[in-house]
C-alpha cells in the first residue's frame, strides 16, 4: 500500500530519537535558517541536514521525495533568480562571456547570490522535515503529539486521517471506472471537470458509510473509554536525545544573539563590489 | 447466578434514522443462551439479525439511537448499567465489511489497541497480543499495515482484535458475506475452532446455511424481527414449510431427502441428513 | 445449435505494471442470448477479464472484439453503449437524487431525444417493476433494492452485453432469486449476460456455461453439468460444487448435457439408479 507518510524503517540514532526532539529540532532549524542570510551559516544548516539525512536513511535519502525536490528547486531557485531577481546588476562571466536571455537580461552575480541563499535556506528546513517524516513512524507521531498535550482524541484523527487517504484515492478511482462504464463522456477537458460532480455523490457516501461502519467497531474496542491509552511505543528520551535538543537551543540562543549584534551578516555587505571576490578567487 | 451467559427478554427495538426500514426491527424477542453454545442466526435481510447482534454488546441502546424496550442481560448483568468499554470484555463482535473495522498503523497495534483503551499495563497486553497472534496463525502479519491485507486476512485481525480484549463470547454479524469461499471457509475453521477448544460462546449471523449446518448447535430463525424457529438444525430443517413461508432455503441434502420422503423412511431412516458428509454415509449404507 | 458470436478474444494477456501477469493466454468466444458464468478464487483474473470488455484495462498483448470491433481503439464511454457493468458494490454507481434520474442518467449521456428516453425508461420501470421506488433516493434503499436499480440503469442503455460482478453478495434467497429471473429474462431478450460469481448455488441454478480460472489463466468452459462433475478441476481452483452436484458425482449420475435438479436426484435416488 501507499506510503503516504513518507516513513522508511530503520535503526539508526534518529529512528531511536523521541519524535518531540525531531519537532524541536525541525522548529531550531527553521527559525536559525531565517535568521541570517549567509551562504555560509545557510550552507551549514544544509550540510547538517544532508549529514543526518545519510546517517539515517544512507543512499535511501536519494530516492526519497523530498530530496528529490531539494535537487529539482537548485536548478529553478538559482537559475531563476539569476536572471530575474530585480537587485541583480553585475553580470557574471562564464569563461569570459555573458550569458543573457531575450526579456530577462543577463544572469547576474547578485541574483546567483540569493538565489543560492534562498535555496540553501529552503533546503535545509526541507532536509530537516525530510528527516523527522521519514524516521518517525505515524505511530510515534501520534504518540508524540499526545505527550506534548494534544488530546487522544485529536491525535487518533490525524492518524485515521492519514489512513483515510489512500483509501479514497482508491475509491475515487474505482468510482470513476464505475462513472465511465455508464456512459460518462471523457472527450474533452469540459466533461471530465464536469465528471467530477457524479463521483463526489458516491465517495462521500462511501467515505460516510465507512466511517459510521468503523466508529462502531471503534467502540466495541473500547475506543472512548479513557484519554490515556496505554502507551505501548519503545521510545523513550535517551541521554542523547536531551543532549542534542541542549546543542540545538544552545546553538539557537547563539544565532538570535549574533543577529541581534551583527545583523544578517549579508556576505554582499562586506564586498565593494563583485570584483573584488574575484579578485581573491582568480589569483 | 444464572445459567445463561446472554438473555434477551421481551425486547422491542426500532431505528430512530433508518430509511429504508420503516417497521420495527425487534419485536418482543426473547432469547436464551448457555454458555459454549454454538448458536447460528439466520433469516432474510431486514429480518433483525445485525440488531440483535448490536444489542449484545451493549451498542443498542447506548451508541445507536431507536426505541427500545425490554432486557438484555450478558452473565447476569444489565447493559445498560455498564458501558460498551466494559462489555466489550465479556462480548467481541465482528462486523460484515473486514476493512472498516481496522483503524491502526499494523496488525500488532490493531491486536493492541483494544486493551490499551482498557489501561491494562503494558505486560499484559503484550502476553496477550501474542497470544491471539499465535491462535489465529497471525505471526508473519505481525508488523504489516492491515490495510495491505486482503479481505480474508483483515477479517482475522479483526476477529483477534476484539479477542485481545478476552471476552467470553463472540458475536459475528455476517463475518463472510464479502468474502471468497476460501476465506469463508478459514473463517469458519477459526470460529469453530474458538467454540470447541477454547469453549467460547458463538453466536454467529451467517447466509451460508449449508456451511453452519455442518458447526452450529442451535439455529434461530428470524422473520420480521420475530424468532420463528428455534432448535438443532434437524430440528428446524424438518419445518420446510416455515421456510418456504419465509422465503428461505433448507441445505439441499435436507430438501432432496423430503422430497423422496417415502424411499427415504424405506432405508430405514428417520432423521433426515442437515450436511453432505451425512448424506454420503446414508447412500453409501443405503446401497448395501 | 446456432451460437452467434458477441465477443471474441484472441490469446489475450495482461500484466499489471507491477509485474503480475494477471491474464495469460486467453482465447475465448462469448456467445449471444446466454448466460456465462466465470468462477475462480480472487485472484485467478476473473475481474481482470472481465474489465477488459468495455475497455477499463487495455490488453498488453492479444486483442479483444465485441460486435466484431476491437475494443483496444474505442473509449470506455464509447463501450458503455455495448457493454454495460455492473460493479458489485452499487454505492460506486449511483448518486442521482431519484431512482428515476438514476435510469436516465445513462440515456442522457448517449444523447437520446427525449421521447426515446422517456419511452425507454417506461419500459425499464415495467421491466424490473420500480414503480413504487420511483421518487426515491437510490441512498436511503435496501442494499438489494440498490443492486436492482444500479442493474436497471445500467440496462437502460440497452447493451448487448451485460456484466454482473458479484450480484449475488450480501443477498437472502429471495433478492438472490429475483437477480436470477432478471437474468433470465434479459437473457429473453437477446442479451448476453456475464456474471461474475463465488454463489455456486446461484451459478448452478441459473448459467447455462461456467468458465473456471484458475492462476490467470482458463482452466475449463462448459454447461455447470460438466464442470461441476469434474472433480479435480474443482479441487485445483478450490471450488466447492454446489451440494446436488457433489451427490450426483458420489453416485456417478451427472451427464454434462443435462442440468440436474432436485426433481432428477430424487427420482434416481428412489429408483436406486445408480452406483457409488
Amino acid at each position: 500500500m501507499t506510503n503516504i507518510s513518507m516513513y522508511i524503517p530503520g535503526n539508526s540514532f534518529f529512528h531511536k530519537c523521541d519524535s518531540r526532539v525531531k519537532m524541536l529540532l525541525l522548529v531550531i532549524v527553521s527559525i536559525m535558517a531565517f535568521l541570517f542570510h549567509s551562504p555560509y551559516v545557510c550552507g551549514f544548516l544544509f550540510l547538517t541536514g544532508v549529514v543526518f539525512n545519510y546517517m539515517a536513511l544512507g543512499s535511501r535519502m536519494f530516492r526519497h521525495m523530498l530530496t528529490k525536490m531539494v535537487i529539482i528547486m537548485m536548478f529553478f531557485l538559482i537559475i531563476l533568480h539569476g536572471f530575474v531577481n530585480p537587485r541583480g546588476e553585475t553580470p557574471a562571466l562564464f569563461f569570459g562571456k555573458v550569458i543573457s536571455l531575450p526579456f530577462f537580461g543577463a544572469y547576474t552575480l547578485e541574483g546567483f547570490y540569493i538565489g543560492l541563499v534562498f535555496w540553501l535556506r529552503l533546503s535545509s528546513i526541507i532536509l530537516m522535515a525530510e528527516l523527522f517524516v521519514s524516521t518517525t513512524s505515524p505511530s510515534d507521531l501520534i504518540n508524540g503529539l499526545h505527550k506534548l498535550g494534544v488530546p487522544y482524541n485529536f491525535c487518533f484523527m490525524v492518524s485515521m486521517s492519514l489512513q483515510l487517504i489512500p483509501i479514497s484515492v482508491r475509491e475515487a478511482t474505482i468510482i470513476n471506472s464505475a462513472q465511465r462504464a455508464r456512459g460518462l463522456p471523457e472527450k474533452s477537458i469540459i466533461d471530465r471537470f464536469r465528471g467530477l460532480l457524479p463521483m463526489f455523490v458516491p465517495l462521500v457516501v462511501s467515505s460516510l458509510e465507512r466511517m459510521e461502519k468503523t466508529s462502531m467497531a471503534l467502540e466495541c474496542r473500547g475506543f472512548g473509554n479513557t484519554n490515556n491509552p496505554t502507551n505501548m511505543s519503545d521510545i523513550v528520551i535517551r541521554k542523547s536525545d536531551i543532549a542534542l535538543v541542549a546543542v540545538s537551543v544552545l546553538l539557537l540562543v547563539a544565532s538570535i544573539v549574533l543577529r541581534i549584534r551583527y545583523g544578517s551578516l549579508n556576505v554582499t555587505d562586506y564586498l565593494n563590489s563583485w570584483s573584488d571576490c574575484f579578485r581573491l578567487g582568480i589569483r | 447466578m444464572s445459567e445463561y451467559v446472554l438473555e434477551l427478554k421481551d425486547v422491542n427495538f426500532k431505528y430512530d434514522n433508518a430509511p429504508s426500514i420503516e417497521e420495527p426491527a425487534l419485536k418482543n424477542i426473547s432469547l436464551n443462551v448457555r454458555k459454549g453454545e454454538f448458536v447460528g442466526i439466520i433469516g432474510s435481510n431486514n429480518s433483525g439479525k445485525s440488531t440483535i447482534c448490536a444489542l449484545c454488546n451493549g451498542l443498542i441502546p447506548k451508541s445507536i439511537d431507536g426505541e427500545f424496550s425490554g432486557t438484555v442481560k450478558v452473565n447476569g448483568h444489565d447493559i445498560k448499567d455498564y458501558s460498551t468499554a466494559r462489555m466489550s470484555q465479556e462480548v467481541g463482535l465482528v462486523l460484515p465489511d473486514p476493512e472498516a473495522q481496522l483503524s491502526q498503523l499494523t496488525v500488532y497495534d490493531e491486536l493492541t489497541f483494544g486493551p490499551s483503551n482498557l489501561e491494562l499495563p503494558r505486560e499484559e497486553i503484550e502476553a496477550r497480543a501474542e497470544r491471539i497472534l499465535k491462535l489465529i496463525r497471525l505471526e508473519n502479519f505481525r508488523d504489516r499495515s492491515p490495510f495491505s491485507l486482503s479481505g480474508g486476512e483483515q477479517q482475522r485481525v479483526a476477529i483477534a482484535s476484539v479477542l485481545t480484549m478476552n471476552p467470553e463470547i463472540l458475536v459475528l454479524d455476517e463475518p463472510t458475506s464479502n468474502l471468497d469461499p476460501l476465506s469463508t471457509e478459514e473463517i469458519f475453521e477459526i470460529i469453530c475452532r474458538l467454540n470447541r477448544e477454547m469453549n467460547m460462546t458463538v453466536i454467529l449471523v451467517e447466509h451460508e446455511v449449508e456451511l453452519m449446518a455442518k458447526y452450529v448447535d442451535r439455529f434461530v430463525v428470524m422473520d420480521n424481527g420475530r424468532i420463528v424457529l428455534d432448535g438443532t438444525p434437524r430440528e428446524v430443517f424438518s419445518h420446510k414449510d416455515v421456510f418456504e413461508q419465509i422465503r428461505m432455503f433448507i441445505p439441499t441434502v435436507t430438501s432432496l431427502a423430503g422430497v423422496i420422503d417415502e424411499e427415504y423412511r424405506k432405508w430405514g431412516r428417520h432423521e433426515y441428513p442437515i450436511t453432505l458428509e451425512d448424506m454420503y454415509e446414508i447412500i453409501d449404507s443405503g446401497k448395501e | 445449435m446456432n451460437r452467434e458470436v458477441v465477443a471474441h478474444i484472441e490469446n489475450l494477456e495482461h500484466i499489471y505494471l507491477n509485474g503480475h501477469k494477471a491474464l495469460i493466454d486467453i482465447n475465448l468466444d462469448i456467445y449471444k442470448k446466454e448466460i456465462t458464468a466465470i468462477i475462480g478464487q480472487n485472484g485467478s483474473g476473473k475481474t481482470t477479464l472481465s474489465k477488459h470488455f468495455n475497455g477499463l484495462l487495455r490488453p498488453t498483448a492479444g486483442r479483444i472484439y465485441v460486435n466484431g470491433r476491437d475494443v483496444a481503439l474505442r473509449r470506455v464511454s464509447e463501450m458503455a453503449r455495448e457493454v454495460g457493468y455492473v460493479f458489485q458494490n452499487p454505492n460506486y454507481q449511483l448518486f442521482c437524487p431519484t431512482v428515476l434520474e438514476e435510469i436516465q442518467f445513462g440515456l442522457k449521456n448517449l444523447r437520446l431525444s427525449d421521447e426515446d428516453i422517456k419511452a425507454r425508461t417506461r419500459e425499464v420501470i415495467n421491466e424490473f417493476d420500480l414503480k413504487g421506488m420511483l421518487k426515491k433516493q437510490p441512498v436511503t434503499l435496501s442494499s438489494g433494492s440498490k443492486k436492482i436499480v444500479a442493474l436497471a440503469s445500467v440496462y437502460a442503455m440497452d447493451p448487448e452485453i451485460l456484466f454482473l460482478d458479484e450480484p449475488t453478495t450480501g443477498q437472502d434467497q429471495y433478492g438472490k432469486t429475483r437477480l436470477g429471473l432478471l437474468s433470465r429474462k434479459m437473457k429473453e431478450q437477446g442479451k448476453t449476460v456475464i456474471i461474475i460469481s463465488h454463489d455456486m448455488d446461484f451459478v448452478a441454478e441459473y448459467a447455462d456455461r461456467v468458465i473456471v480460472m484458475n492462476e490467470s489463466r482458463i482452466i475449463l468452459d462448459g454447461t455447470p453439468a460438466a464442470v461441476f462433475s469434474n472433480e479435480e478441476v474443482m479441487r485445483t481452483a478450490h471450488i466447492m460444487p454446489p451440494q446436488i452436484y457433489a451427490i450426483g458425482n458420489h453416485i456417478n449420475v451427472v451427464s454434462e448435457e443435462k442440468r440436474l435438479s432436485v426433481m432428477d436426484l430424487s427420482r434416481i435416488l428412489a429408483e436406486g439408479d445408480y452406483c457409488v
